[in-house]
């Protein structure tokens, strides 16, 4: 009985660890992959005046990071560049059973034209949130973003 | 002292009962032991020693027995508890080496950028544009808002009621 109590225990602990971060692996997978570009820049990169030659930081978005109650860690993207298109919907549907299974909320889906597509996704816990977007333009091309924030406690 | 002479010749012709037996036993325990019979105290001294060189009874263990020691049981609880926590340390480790990463990573078509100047301009630009592409795709959705807004029936009439009352008061005039 208590053998079979271990085992049952070792086995949660290793399936509870193992199904945790699949869009994780997602970006472990392809990262080094010849079809993908990967991209990974620490929240705490540069100070937001040496990103300011970003054209889109706006006032309000900077007024908007400053006040927020929480802190990005890190973010970064996969981006497929494959002209095949089959591949894209394979990848699509790893991506999405990945969300499933990481339990992410979809909280938004834009649509623009036929093939276009962006895609928010948002996972909150006690002290952390994380962010992930597709952008999906049909002709074989997808990013995949992520980003995980703290959230400061009050 | 007959009865004691009889019940002795008895027992060495190993006839003697067993209540006869218990009877020499107790005379040759107690004190008034007669001097020809000092002789045989120490065969009779014999009876409790005898009893206790006794083979020690063979049991079966139950059932009950059957469950693991306690110092077993201890050692399959901490040889789980050692499990899980390696189990812990391995994956913290993992988590760990995964913060690991430079301030930036960017790996083109399966090349790392090493070039850590490089990688960041890569990035900045890349993120920048991501973030262009989502923030216009936004941009129909706040357009749709000021529509929804501009098409507000209440609004509408809130408005119309004022330039109808704006109307009258300066026709009366």
């Amino acid at each position: 009985m208590k053998k079979l109590f271990s085992i049952m225990l070792i086995t949660l602990v290793f399936s509870a660890v193992a199904s945790a971060q699949q869009v994780e692996k997602l970006f472990d997978k392809y990262m080094e992959d010849e079809r993908f570009n990967y991209i990974y820049r620490k929240g705490s990169a540069g100070s937001v005046l040496d990103r300011t030659d970003l054209e889109n930081l706006k006032t309000d978005a900077f007024n908007i990071r400053f006040k927020s109650d929480r802190n990005k860690e890190n973010e970064k993207m996969l981006i497929l560049n494959s002209a095949n298109e089959s591949f894209q919907k394979s990848f699509m549907a790893e991506v999405n059973k990945a969300l499933e299974s990481d339990k992410f909320e979809n909280t938004s889906y834009v649509r623009n034209g036929k093939d276009n597509r962006v895609s928010e996704y948002i996972r909150k816990s006690s002290d952390k949130m994380e962010e992930v977007r597709v952008i999906e333009n049909g002709s074989g091309n997808v990013v995949l973003k992520w980003e995980l924030y703290t959230i400061r406690k009050k | 002292m007959n009865d004691i002479d009889n019940l002795l010749e008895k027992y060495f012709n190993g006839v003697s009962s067993t209540e006869e037996e218990k009877r020499l036993k107790n005379y040759f325990e107690g004190r008034g032991i007669l001097p020809e019979h000092e002789i045989y105290r120490s065969v009779f001294a014999a009876f409790n020693t005898e009893k206790q060189i006794k083979a020690p009874v063979m049991t079966f263990p139950e059932k009950k027995t059957r469950r693991p020691a306690i110092t077993r049981r201890i050692i399959i609880l901490l040889a789980g508890s050692a499990a899980i926590g390696l189990l812990a340390v391995t994956f913290s480790n993992l988590q760990y080496a995964r913060s690991q990463h430079p301030e930036y990573m960017v790996i083109v078509n399966g090349k790392q950028v090493v070039n850590q100047h490089k990688a960041q301009q890569y990035a900045e630009h890349m993120f920048s544009e991501t973030d262009k592409i989502i923030e216009n795709s936004y941009q129909l959705f706040r357009e749709a808002a000021t529509i929804n807004q501009d098409l507000n029936a209440e609004k509408i009439l809130k408005e119309t009621d004022q330039k109808i009352e704006c109307i009258k008061t300066n026709y009366k005039q």
